[in-house]
């Protein structure tokens, strides 16, 4: 593929930091997390968001690590709304009081998405590893709502909360969240390391999909539910990122520019820094970018697959970890070949349902 | 439901602007990017919290030259469609 095929980014993930004060087992982190040194400066994020908007990516997502625990969040967002995006802040809000939600409600960020551990205090604190945690989302929940900025809550699930997802939609319904994104772990990173801790067993997912379908059903357009399973359990892969290096990047705190944010594990491609070239050699003309855009390096069954531009091969992450290949078929996908790999997975689950802290593996630097 | 009455306005969090490079109007939502086809922003561009439904479909009448039996329910169809995704609200009257 060449750069002929690939059109603007619509949206970057900006991950300000890896820093952040909850310690969830199944975060999206690199196992390798970049400390506070590392970090791109105020001006080198401010000068990522004009070279993401000049070359047409309409939204930023403010994430992390927790990007509140950047001191200068305030500036990055004027400066992200000085450029023409539109911010979605991703949070945990344990570190943003009242005076610096006024502040950034003052700057125009329109959209607040808390993480949420689960429906009541027990369970939330247990899982982020952060005693108090709950009450201090519920107060920030609130507060988010107060000054007219449109919440989601990202409610996580796995096997030891996956029964609070009733529970956690009415929380949403609540405090007047406008969305709830309830979404299985996804296995990359620290939830990768926590699978056997952490994948639920295919009764817990049937059961949270009818809770969901009735949910939905229930609060109609003043609730929206957005519904993310494991893929472990589908026959056919996800659009990973709505295909390589299609629409959207990431850029990790250090400033390396990936297709998706767990990209750094597919560890032959070399990824390059925004310090080093622009973001827009980077996302055309780099060899990390192109190896995986569009079709023409799938192999078979992808080739021939009428889907190839639907599911665009699934997760090349996925198909790395998991059949040690990225360029192979996401063996989530039955013409794979290759599905006992997560029915490995799905075994152990179903043996083996012990969940919880005793057994997890915290995120830690 | 939506009536020839209702008054919608945006949800929080959604903005309508216009993409230069695209040449295209864009809705901005929460976690969401809607491209809009030129009758979808004169009737997005219309839901200001003020005018009703019914002064939309005459207004785009006006501007396409065709009948409401045509346009008013294509207008209600996109209105209702924005509603469903919870990035318009009914204006309590």
């Amino acid at each position: 593929m060449n750069q002929n095929h690939a059109d603007p980014p619509l949206a970057i993930l900006a991950e300000l930091t890896h820093r952040c004060p909850l310690r969830c087992p199944y975060c999206s982190n690199p196992t390798a997390l970049v400390g506070r040194s590392g970090e791109l400066s105020t001006a080198e994020w401010a000068d990522v968001f004009r070279q993401a908007a000049d070359m047409g990516a309409l939204q930023v997502h403010m994430s992390g690590g927790e990007p509140a625990a950047r001191k200068d969040l305030e500036k990055l967002c004027q400066a992200a709304v000085d450029a023409g995006l539109y911010i979605n802040l991703i949070t945990s809000g344990l570190m943003i009081d009242g005076a610096r939600l006024d502040r950034l409600a003052a700057i125009g960020v329109p959209h607040v998405q808390l993480s949420v551990q689960g429906s009541d205090a027990a369970m939330c604190d247990a899982v982020g590893g952060y005693d108090g945690a709950f009450a201090i989302k519920q107060d920030f929940a609130r507060a988010v709502v107060a000054r007219g900025i449109s919440l989601t809550l990202n409610a996580v699930l796995h096997r030891a909360n996956c029964h609070q997802a009733g529970d956690m939609i009415t929380m949403a319904r609540d405090l007047g969240a406008a969305r709830i994104e309830v979404a299985h772990t996804q296995y990359y990173g620290w939830g990768l390391l926590n699978r056997d801790g952490l994948l639920p067993s295919r009764d817990q997912l049937d059961d949270v999909t009818r809770i969901v379908e009735q949910a939905r059903k229930d609060s109609g357009a003043d609730l929206q539910i957005d519904y993310v399973v494991p893929d472990y359990y589908a026959e056919t892969p996800k659009a990973c990122m709505a295909g390589w290096g299609r629409r959207f990047l990431t850029i990790s705190p250090e400033g390396k520019v990936l297709p998706c944010h767990a990209a750094e594990t597919v560890d032959h491609l070399t990824f390059d820094t925004v310090r080093d070239k622009t973001l827009s050699e980077i996302w055309y003309d780099s060899p990390a970018f192109n190896t995986y855009r569009g079709t023409d390096w799938m192999p078979e069954p992808c080739q021939s697959c009428d889907l190839k531009e639907v599911d665009w091969g699934g997760c090349r992450c996925q198909a790395l970890a998991l059949v040690g290949d990225a360029g192979a078929t996401d063996p989530v996908c039955s013409k794979s070949g290759q599905r006992e790999k997560l029915l490995d997975a799905l075994t152990d689950a179903a043996v083996s349902p012990k969940a919880g802290p005793d057994i997890w593996t915290y995120r830690q630097f | 439901m939506t009536t020839p009455d209702t008054v919608y306005r945006y949800a929080p969090g959604v903005m309508l602007r216009h993409d230069k490079l695209r040449d295209a109007h864009i809705l901005n939502a929460p976690e969401k990017l809607i491209v809009l086809d030129g009758p979808g922003h004169a009737i997005a561009s219309r839901i200001d919290g003020a005018q009703t439904v019914a002064q939309i479909i005459v207004a785009l009448c006006e501007l396409t030259g065709l009948p409401d039996t045509q346009i008013g329910p294509d207008v209600t169809g996109f209105i209702d469609d924005l509603a469903g995704k919870g990035l318009i609200r009914a204006v309590t009257p």
